[in-house]
């Protein structure tokens, strides 16, 4: 009588696909969770979560633990069971034994036993802690209750509150490898037996088992590199000596990765940072870091996280060169000095319907460079909040809602940037000391505030050489140089092709010469009907060069003969009508202005005089190409 | 030749028109709405400082009695400078939007939160939840306290008039 000595090849298919599933679920049990206990009461509508995780607990911790204070129980930790800690070498051993399983028939009961075991193990030790914390109770608490014991699986009723607890998805992945594991074993007790003449237990089976555990080897290789490569990088981040640099080579890490300086991390081949949705990516802290090359994606997203692609505290950190999407925040900085953020580029995204947060966002910082950074799709671009000496420098910065933000800030420059296609360029809010100079600001023409500056409530102020064209309001201006001691001046721009060059409240104290009016179809209109007497329009006997200027220069000095008034004919019919807002901009509107030129009859008092117009135009400011 | 044939039609013609018309006329002559305003993210525009509503869970409104409608602000710290004007405030309706998302909710049935660790639009920190545990939850996390309406109000509208 024959017998085969090889399995067949549809067994050995069998046996592989089934050791690979029960390893791949088993992986999966490792980060999911294996226990759900639910609280619910009338003050808790959505309910308290508690997920037990192989090795920690997690969910609404601290909320359960407020109100088990109060009854005294003790406080449950993430780790409460020292055994937690044994869970992880526990599933590899398992996931050792499944490997193994397909060799004989003794490893596969052995792992069926094993695996069938753990699960209700850890039932049954999480209902041994939930007696534990339910039993002793501290007789001092503000309120007494009797010992009670949870259920670890089903409906518990303690006081007002109704506990649901049930298995969590960890668990079913545990009994679809048990299933695989019996797949196993069927297929083994079915396999004729192989002849034993010569050799030892199994002799021919061994080498045909092979190639199926060592593919199996390697998934497990690949599976827990994966898993293992976020805390790799963060272990290696914690072993790494101050001051050194640690490299990271490719590879997509889960996050939350914390960075603690002095240290150098540079990302080599485009390595991803992947936040899972949760917090924020990186968090950078200490001193002195230089994070530098790396892709940050996926941080959480509610606003009350204010979670960020890179959140920074600390002092004089750099960050360099990274790629940021798909976040709240892009970079926030929060109470420090002395940092550079330099060449990254920022794309937190169209979140859902609403704009995301800041793309790179100061907070109470000082001494800070934000310096040559490309950022679109943010709700604003480069955001200054109780700021004090930032300079923001060479950033190019598309649709966002405003390129530039300043709260409540000091000393600021923002200088040779690009901003364009934005709802508002450069929003200059409740500052104090700013520079704006050398900015090209274009086509911000949609929505309610189609500026290219705003300024609002700002004391010292200086915009000079900036190229202002294509907006639908150049400069828009309310509360400037209030205080008596402040100055203001707005100097050698180019203000052109808007709808409105200059749109000024009276509430403005401002110095405007130097500057290139051209083709705007209105050069100055007062908010309010009329601007400040203490505006100047000229200073040392040179004014502006304004395309509606018509004069002559007898001396060819350069400077027209005629003073140029902007006569503001809409502004007073707006004064006293109202309803004429609807002809703005209409041929009516610019056939009035030509007709109050050409037939002064009726000569309202003007909107501003410039004494000393300029004939020739000046230099075209150099800004960013 | 054939006469014209006469028309016997007892509806004027232009009756269908003047329906039209008078319908259109009562719809915009119907009361003001007594609700909270719908914001359009970017484009609604704050009522005190000017500045877009582009984050909702910020958001606030109230609607003085006989006012053609609710005005709308990006921070709570701009509604109550705005409600420190209002001559007679008792008589104002309040909404917050929720932090979490849950929308508009009446300012009594809000948990106020303050603190100097969140970057809402005005720098106030305050953020309105309808839940009490997330409001707690967001106070621990951020080291803010917790406040009603009423204890706001009287802080905020304090420090509005100085």
């Amino acid at each position: 009588m024959t017998t085969e000595t090889t399995p067949r090849p549809r067994r050995r298919l069998v046996v592989f696909t089934a050791s690979l599933v029960a390893l791949l679920l088993l992986g999966a049990a490792l980060w999911l969770p294996f226990w759900t206990m639910k609280l619910e009461a009338p003050q808790y509508p959505q309910g308290l979560v508690l997920q037990a995780y192989g090795d920690r607990i997690e969910g609404d911790l601290r909320e359960i633990n407020i109100i088990n204070h109060y009854i005294g129980m003790e406080k449950i930790d993430a780790q409460p069971a020292p055994e937690m800690a044994l869970f992880r070498p526990a599933l590899l051993g398992l996931m050792i034994l499944v490997l193994l399983a397909p060799l004989h028939r003794r490893l596969s009961g052995l792992a069926i036993l094993a695996l069938a075991a753990m699960p209700v193990a850890i039932l049954v030790d999480l209902q041994i802690w939930l007696h534990h914390f339910g039993q002793n109770l501290d007789p001092t608490a503000p309120l007494r209750a009797d010992p009670f014991t949870p259920l670890v699986l089903g409906i518990s009723k303690i006081g007002n509150f109704t506990s649901t607890a049930m298995v969590g998805i960890g668990f079913f992945c545990m009994l679809g490898a048990l299933l695989c594991l019996v797949v196993i074993r069927r297929v083994q007790r079915r396999q004729p037996v192989p002849v034993r003449e010569s050799s030892g237990v199994g002799a021919a089976a061994v080498p045909k088992a092979r190639p199926a555990v060592s593919v199996s080897l390697l998934c497990l290789g690949f599976a827990l590199t994966g898993a293992a490569a976020g805390a790799d990088l963060q272990e290696r981040l914690d072993a790494a000596t101050p001051g050194s640099t640690v490299t990271v080579d490719g590879g997509t890490h889960p996050g939350p990765v914390i960075v603690r300086g002095p240290l150098t991390v540079v990302g080599l081949n485009g390595p991803v940072l992947d936040g899972g949705g949760h917090g924020s990516v990186v968090t950078v802290a200490g001193d002195g870091v230089v994070f530098r090359g790396f892709t940050v994606r996926n941080s959480g997203r509610q606003v009350t996280e204010e979670a960020a692609g890179i959140s920074v505290t600390g002092n004089r950190h750099r960050i360099e060169d990274n790629r940021i999407e798909d976040v709240y925040f892009g970079i926030h900085v929060e109470d420090g000095a002395g940092h550079e953020i330099v060449g990254n580029d920022l794309a937190p995204g169209q979140d859902r319907g609403a704009r995301p947060g800041h793309a790179v966002s100061l907070w109470h910082v000082t001494d800070t460079r934000v310096v040559r950074n490309r950022i679109r799709d943010a709700r604003d671009g480069i955001y200054l909040s109780f700021v004090d000496g930032v300079e923001v420098e060479g950033n190019e910065i598309s649709d966002c809602r405003y390129a530039v933000h300043s709260m409540y800030s000091e000393n600021a420059v923002v200088r040779n940037n690009h901003f364009h296609h934005n709802l508002l360029g450069a929003a200059l809010m409740y500052s104090d000391s700013l520079v704006l100079t050398g900015n090209r600001i274009e086509d911000q023409r949609l929505g309610a505030t189609p500026y290219g500056v705003l300024l609002k409530d700002i004391e010292d102020l200086y915009l000079a050489g900036n190229r202002l064209v294509g907006n639908r309001v150049g400069i828009y201006a309310e509360g400037v140089a209030q205080q008596p001691e402040s100055e203001a001046r707005i100097e050698g721009n180019w203000i052109a092709g808007q709808e409105t060059g200059l749109l000024l409240q009276k509430n403005v104290r401002v110095t405007v010469v130097g500057n290139l009016l051209v083709d705007n179809l209105t050069d100055v209109r007062a908010k309010g009907g009329e601007l400040s007497k203490a505006n100047r329009w000229s200073e040392d006997g040179r004014g502006n060069y304004w395309s509606a200027y018509r004069g002559f220069d007898r001396e060819g000095d350069g400077i027209g003969d005629l003073a140029h008034r902007v006569e503001g004919v809409m502004e007073e019919l707006l004064r006293k009508s109202p309803g004429a807002q609807a002809f703005l901009y209409t041929p009516a509107h610019l056939t009035l202005q030509a007709a109050s030129r050409m037939f002064p009859l009726y000569r309202p008092e003007p909107l501003l005089v410039d004494h000393a117009p300029l004939l020739d135009p000046p230099p075209i400011p150099e800004v960013p190409r | 030749m054939t006469p014209r044939p006469h028309r016997s039609s007892t509806f004027p013609a232009g009756l269908p028109v003047l329906i039209a018309l008078a319908a259109l006329l009562a719809a915009s002559c119907t009361a003001a709405p007594d609700g909270p305003p719908e914001i359009v993210l970017d484009r609604t525009v704050c009522d005190r400082c000017s500045m877009l509503v582009s984050e909702p869970g910020f958001a606030a409104a109230f609607l003085v009695p006989g006012a053609d409608g609710p005005r709308v602000f990006d921070d709570a710290a701009c509604l109550f400078a705005a409600l420190a004007e209002e001559p007679e405030p008792g008589r104002v309706r309040v909404w917050f939007q929720d932090a979490h998302g849950g929308g508009w909710m009446e300012a009594p049935q809000a948990v106020f939160v303050q603190t100097s660790r969140s970057t809402t639009p005005m720098g106030s920190g305050i953020l309105a939840f309808r839940e009490a545990a997330a409001a707690h939850r967001f106070a621990r996390n951020r080291d803010g306290e917790i406040l009603s309406f009423a204890a706001l109000r009287e802080r905020l509208t304090s420090e509005a008039t100085g």
